[in-house]
């Protein structure tokens, strides 16, 4: 594939850095493998990048989907909870 | 067991996050806030046969999770469940991965909080199938690992773990139709990546 980010792509080591990526994020992985990517992406600018964008990416559709709760609802379920209390 | 009495100090907590659950699997507020409410009073009911010591936060997401499945996904007719195409893997990555840090001293998180409109993050998640939506909420939004999600949603981990490799690339290939919609990209040839050594 000539579009692909890692320059070394043939390699076992950028492949499996690509395979692996999402299980390293979710920190999934095994310490043993975690290692090895780890110290993969200090060498290989490619998939050091490419991991660093996916982990940025991950920290704004975190924030951005993050709503805040509105007061009233708040209000509605404590009262709900407090009515429940007397429902035996 | 828990104590019923500690239920609201004990769960209140984890409104922000629930509310903003229920938001994405609803898709609008009157239905969220409702879900939100259902999920609680069940919970209260049920305190009694909590487990303390286990974990509140997941078997919350799991009362909500079956509350949504059972009540609110079937008022909801869209064309949910047909399957979608594979989409290839970094599909964002390598087309505004470039873009990404190209104005000095600013975050690349910045630059893709830019990149997109307030809501359409949102509206990117909210638009993916229930199957794709709901590992990735519980995942990058709420921060569960692997096993959780497997629990609250009762599909095994390696569920969970192909639905989140798909879901992610299926949201990252709807972000870049919201990209290049605003126009903020600098070329709409994918790939021809800047690498910044220190990034990594």
């Amino acid at each position: 594939m000539t579009d692909d980010p890692c320059a070394d792509s043939g390699s076992g080591e950028c492949r499996e850095a690509l395979t692996e990526l999402y299980q390293y994020l979710d920190g999934y992985l095994a310490i043993e493998r975690r290692t090895i990517i780890k110290s993969h992406l200090d060498l290989c600018g490619q998939c050091g990048s490419s991991y660093e964008f996916e982990f940025e990416l991950r920290q704004v559709v975190s924030r951005r989907c993050s709503d805040q709760v509105p007061e009233r609802l708040k209000a509605r379920i404590f009262q709900a909870i407090v009515e429940a209390q007397y429902e035996g | 067991m828990a104590e019923k009495a500690t239920f609201a100090d004990d769960a209140m907590p984890l409104m922000g996050g629930l509310y903003s659950a229920a938001l994405r699997m609803t898709r609008n507020a009157a239905d969220a806030e409702d879900l939100v409410q259902e999920t609680y009073l069940k919970a209260f009911r049920a305190y009694e046969r909590f487990e303390v010591g286990t974990n509140l936060k997941a078997w919350m997401y799991r009362i909500l999770t079956n509350t949504y499945i059972n009540a609110y996904r079937k008022k909801q007719r869209r064309p949910d469940e047909s399957d979608i195409d594979d989409v290839e893997d970094l599909y964002l990555y390598r087309r505004i991965g470039g873009a990404q840090g190209a104005v000095l001293g600013r975050s690349a998180e910045d630059e893709l909080m830019d990149l997109f409109g307030e809501d359409e993050i949102k509206v990117a998640l909210e638009d993916l199938p229930d199957h794709y939506r709901m590992p990735i909420i519980l995942a990058d939004v709420e921060g569960f690992a692997y096993k959780e999600i497997a629990e609250i949603l009762d599909v095994p981990i390696g569920t969970v773990m192909s639905r989140l490799h798909r879901g992610r690339k299926q949201l990252q290939k709807r972000l870049h139709g919201f990209a290049e919609e605003n126009r903020l990209l600098p070329d709409p040839e994918p790939a021809a990546v800047g690498i910044d050594p220190g990034a990594s």
